[in-house]
């Protein structure tokens, strides 16, 4: 038995579909292969409905030179809710292209991994592959680099072996908070400072400043309130603290963190993860810049 | 089982803090972030600073002119046409000292260093050598707080001031709040080094640890 996903826009009134033009049904699909059925949305992939083959058969067609395939799906049932292809990028095996994971559903009809069919059917999420690819992602090359060195240093056998993202992710958090959710006190309390500062009757123009890495590039230089801006929109997407609280208590750890929440996703669903680990053993990293790791 | 609702709702959180994380990361179309450079540290320094001397003085801001006004070097820079501060008497008018961040100053042999924070005689040229500096302040950002300053970086402060001549020199300027800062300073989030206080005393230093936001720092010797 084996598993398909199939865009909805294939499908005919009665659940029927035959091979044609824009579909090229394959010869190995069978009676009670499993069906997902998928529509494209934007750049998404949402998953719907599931069913399965009820019949299929060749036929011959007049014109055509060859046998062609046809089948008859049962009557669809919709999932619990839609499941898009996007949110479960990190948790299926046949997305290798995680910068555009809808380009491995465009030719309208792809076998699936048992596997994957389960992932997308029940919906479940392998938390620490998704956080760490999110997040390893977003970071620019050079600061990736440096997180890869962090690993070597820190736990060099995490890159001669399959990848253990049940380590990885607490890494690359650490990491995170370390570089930026830190820097966020000193972005705030540079621009309270100098706010003060010009108020009690030095003027600085903090929306001017920027800051140079050197003498010889004065072209690449960055706005610090954009810098300021940035850390802190980071912060709050990051935590759903409010400012005020953020000016007023100042203290950042005590807010309930996206990264807190992966990391009870991830005990309190351990042996999903770990079922997960174990099937996504012998894969890369999941990133999408060309370092082969 | 898994909460799909909340599951979505997570994940949705996580792609939007990402792409927030992306944005901070790369910092508007210039280089990429990095913290470790103590600059935000040393911006920091530089403002509480000038905001603690503005109760005994006036300060004025100097940005500089084209094409650096405004401009902060991230790691040392020439001081010509960089922003600096002048601190003036407030009945004479007459300037005191000028707050110079991130220049590069020529010491007793000539050999240019850039120092995080500098204090300058009224009249220090754009080209400034030891005799026209007063007091220095290094900063160093360790990324998790809880670590020390190192020995090496204790040494190497020190062997700066004996480079540059500063010890027993001073601004003699007078701090309301931050008054340990009234030395050649090592200043960081983290921790001070294990030096006794006779040794930071015999090399004309202070060491100030956890210099941040919300915490109450701690100088060494006290």
């Amino acid at each position: 038995m084996a598993n398909w996903a199939i865009n909805l826009e294939s499908i005919g009134r009665e659940n029927s579909l035959l091979a044609s033009d824009r579909l090229k049904l394959p010869k190995t699909i069978k009676q009670d292969d499993r069906i997902l059925l998928y529509r494209i949305q934007g750049e998404d992939v949402v998953f719907l409905q599931n069913t399965s083959v009820e019949f299929a058969k060749t036929e011959s067609i007049s014109g055509v030179g060859e046998d062609v395939v046809a089948i008859q799906l049962r009557a669809p049932i919709n999932l619990p809710s839609p499941s898009s292809l996007s949110a479960m990028t990190f948790s299926l095996e046949l997305i290798s292209r995680f910068d555009e994971p809808s380009k491995h559903f465009n030719k309208n009809i792809r076998k699936i991994l048992d596997d994957d069919y389960e992932t997308l059917e029940k919906q479940s999420i392998f938390w620490a592959r998704s956080a760490f690819g999110f997040y390893a992602n977003a970071l620019p090359t050079d600061r990736f680099i440096e997180f890869v060195q962090f690993v070597a240093t820190s736990a060099p056998g995490l890159l001669i072996e399959s990848p253990k993202f049940l380590i990885l992710w607490p890494l690359l958090r650490d990491w995170i908070e370390d570089e930026y959710i830190n820097a966020v006190h000193y972005a705030t309390a540079i621009r309270d400072t100098v706010s003060r500062v010009s108020i009690a009757g030095t003027s600085v123009p903090f929306n001017r400043i920027r800051v140079s890495l050197s003498d010889e590039k004065q072209a690449s230089s960055g706005l610090l309130s954009r810098l300021v801006s940035n850390l802190e929109s980071f912060y709050f997407s990051s935590t759903n603290t409010p400012l005020n609280v953020l000016s007023t208590k100042g203290d950042l750890n005590s807010a309930e963190s996206v990264f807190d929440e992966i990391d009870k996703m991830i005990v309190g669903n351990l042996s999903s993860e770990q079922l997960f680990e174990k099937a996504f053993a012998g894969k890369k990293w999941p990133i999408t810049r060309p370092i082969k790791i | 089982m898994a909460n799909n609702a909340t599951d979505k709702d997570l994940i949705t959180r996580v792609q939007a803090s990402a792409q927030k994380l992306k944005v901070a990361a790369t910092w508007s179309h210039g280089p990429s972030l990095n913290v470790a450079d103590s600059f935000l540290l040393e911006l920091f320094l530089l403002f509480r600073i000038v905001e603690d001397l503005q109760n005994t003085y006036d300060v004025e801001y100097d940005p500089g002119t084209f094409p650096n006004q405004n401009v902060f070097p991230q790691s040392g820079a020439a001081k010509q046409t960089r922003p600096k501060f002048l601190v003036k008497d407030k009945a004479s008018k007459q300037i005191l000292c000028q707050i110079c961040p991130g220049t590069r100053v020529s010491d007793r042999g000539g050999h240019e260093r850039a120092i995080d924070i500098s204090f300058q005689t009224a009249t220090s040229p754009d080209v400034p050598t030891l005799q026209h500096l007063c007091q220095i302040f290094d900063a160093k950002y360790r990324k998790n707080d809880l670590k020390r300053i190192t020995s090496h970086e204790f040494s190497e402060f020190a062997r700066w001031i004996d480079l540059f001549q500063l010890q027993g020199k001073s601004a003699g300027l007078t701090f309301k709040a931050l008054t340990d800062l009234n030395a050649h300073c090592l200043v960081t989030n983290g921790e001070e080094t294990t030096e006794k206080d006779t040794e930071r005393q015999r090399r004309a230093l202070r060491e100030i640890a956890n210099f941040h936001p919300n915490k109450k720092y701690k100088p060494f010797p006290p």
